[in-house]
């Protein structure tokens, strides 16, 4: 949770980032792993959550034209789910780990459900071929993956915790320590 | 609240925005292939950059790997057998290559009368609606499919990976044969009669299977029987294997309606396909 990181930073930490996730995600024999998360998903939701304000909204829209352009079956859906996320995020965002874990936690079962359940149901709205697969084992696929997707996204969240955590470390000043003692010192009196 | 009205303009902006790029990507048309094309300059090569990395740290922890194993080995045998055993190992990489090479250029010669054009998988499918996989050979390579023109992909051993949905200038998407979208005129290999559909289905594709649907009466087709391309259709030429009939459903009156296909091409290996491009390609 870095709210002070500068506009640089935050692009320095977050775009080769995303880059770097969404080429593992996609990588050729893959699809067999036993933990594949979701990275363009996750990215703009952990990044929302971290540097609140519209970061998630904006690089929502990144991973989602990456996933558009990777694999989509037009553009704007996957920038669409993408922005939203973010947004959401981004308005959850706050100050303190145990707040962020629970949020993150929310967010992360949220959107694997509804992410995989709507996704199906585009499918079955704008069919490619001349075969319209009904929208009833279009859910029971996605829900019979949810278990095993949501295991993945939170390890893919944990993940990008520990990569925005150590990506935007640093170290405090000696006034912001001496503040530290000072407000600590105020509360042991108080106590 | 009053600064929060121009940020919740542009959200709705960018969502209606958003909703027209759907609308009008989602028909085959000029709007989808040109964004790729501007973008695919750029990220194309930046993925293959990041596969060929991956591929060079894996290849050194390997290396790594294996010769923490031959020095096992070494002190286990006798110098000899070592020093051989070391040869071996070191002459494994050139056959695998020799013989991929090999295979490749059975596949050239049994499509001779066709142009193969080779290629390299980006990217593979993303879960729902995002289930097409990239593959780096576009309009810069003679690969133009798009509306109602598309290109047969196969893989190294020549058996059915799917067709290429639509080119950009660099990179084109391929529907696999699990997508169910896909559908292709199929026969029994060895038979040349009685041909039927074998499309991809949802449920059966997250098993890594297809279905044999439309199978006429008296169909010679049991289980183990190798299904190949019947080559009717326009797209796929005659006698690409398919895939292996893993089971048979039959009508009330015994009459087999539907079968269960296990491709033949291993999808999760795949990194290298080939797409056929024939002289004469008809729409």
């Amino acid at each position: 949770m870095n709210r002070d990181a500068t506009i640089w930073r935050r692009l320095a930490v977050y775009l080769p980032g995303l880059l770097f996730a969404a080429f593992l995600q996609t990588l050729p024999g893959s699809t067999g792993r036993l933990v594949s998360p979701d990275f363009l998903i996750l990215f703009p939701l952990i990044a929302g959550l971290w540097t609140g304000g519209y970061d998630g909204f904006a690089f929502g829209l990144a991973a989602g034209f990456l996933r558009d352009y990777m694999a989509g079956r037009g553009y704007g859906v996957g920038m669409l789910a993408g922005m939203f996320v973010g947004l959401i995020a981004g308005r959850l965002a706050a100050e303190g780990w145990q707040r962020y874990a629970l949020r993150g936690g929310i967010l992360v079962l949220v959107t694997t459900f509804i992410y995989d359940m709507t996704m199906s149901f585009f499918v079955w709205l704008i069919p490619m071929g001349d075969v319209r697969t009904p929208l009833g084992p279009l859910w029971r696929v996605a829900l019979s993956h949810f278990p095993a997707k949501l295991l993945s996204n939170i390890i893919g969240a944990l993940a990008l915790t520990c990569y925005f955590w150590l990506a935007f470390y640093r170290r405090k000043t000696k006034r912001e320590k001496n503040d530290r003692l000072e407000e600590m010192r105020g509360g042991e009196s108080l106590a | 609240m009053k600064r929060r009205v121009p940020r919740v303009m542009v959200i709705v902006l960018v969502t209606v925005a958003l909703l027209a790029l759907f609308i009008l990507t989602a028909l085959p048309g000029a709007t989808r292939s040109r964004l790729g094309d501007f973008f695919g300059r750029v990220f194309d090569p930046l993925t293959s950059a990041f596969q060929k990395a991956i591929d060079g740290v894996s290849g050194f922890f390997t290396a790594v790997g294996d010769n923490r194993d031959l020095k096992i080995r070494v002190a286990e045998l006798e110098e000899e057998v070592g020093k051989l055993n070391r040869e071996i190992i070191e002459n494994q990489e050139k056959v695998r290559a020799y013989d991929e090479l090999k295979e490749a250029l059975n596949l050239i010669t049994r499509f001779d009368d066709s142009k193969v054009l080779g290629s390299v998988v980006l990217n593979e499918e993303i879960g729902p609606y995002f289930d097409l996989m990239r593959i780096k050979a576009g309009r810069k390579h003679g690969l133009d499919a798009g509306g109602n023109i598309s290109y047969p992909v196969v893989d190294q051993n020549s058996a059915l990976v799917g067709r290429v949905h639509s080119s950009e200038t660099y990179s084109s998407k391929v529907m696999s044969l699990l997508h169910e979208a896909f559908s292709v005129s199929a026969r029994v290999d060895g038979s040349y009669r009685a041909s039927f559909r074998v499309r991809g289905d949802v449920a059966l594709g997250e098993e890594g299977l297809c279905l044999g649907d439309s199978i006429p009466e008296g169909a010679p087709i049991k289980v183990g029987d190798h299904i190949v391309t019947s080559g009717e259709g326009g797209i796929f030429p005659g006698g690409i294997p398919i895939g292996e009939v893993v089971s048979l459903s039959s009508s009330e009156d015994g009459k087999v309606v539907t079968c269960v296909i296990k491709p033949a091409c291993d999808f999760d290996a795949l990194q290298h396909v080939f797409v056929i491009l024939e002289h004469e390609h008809e729409p």
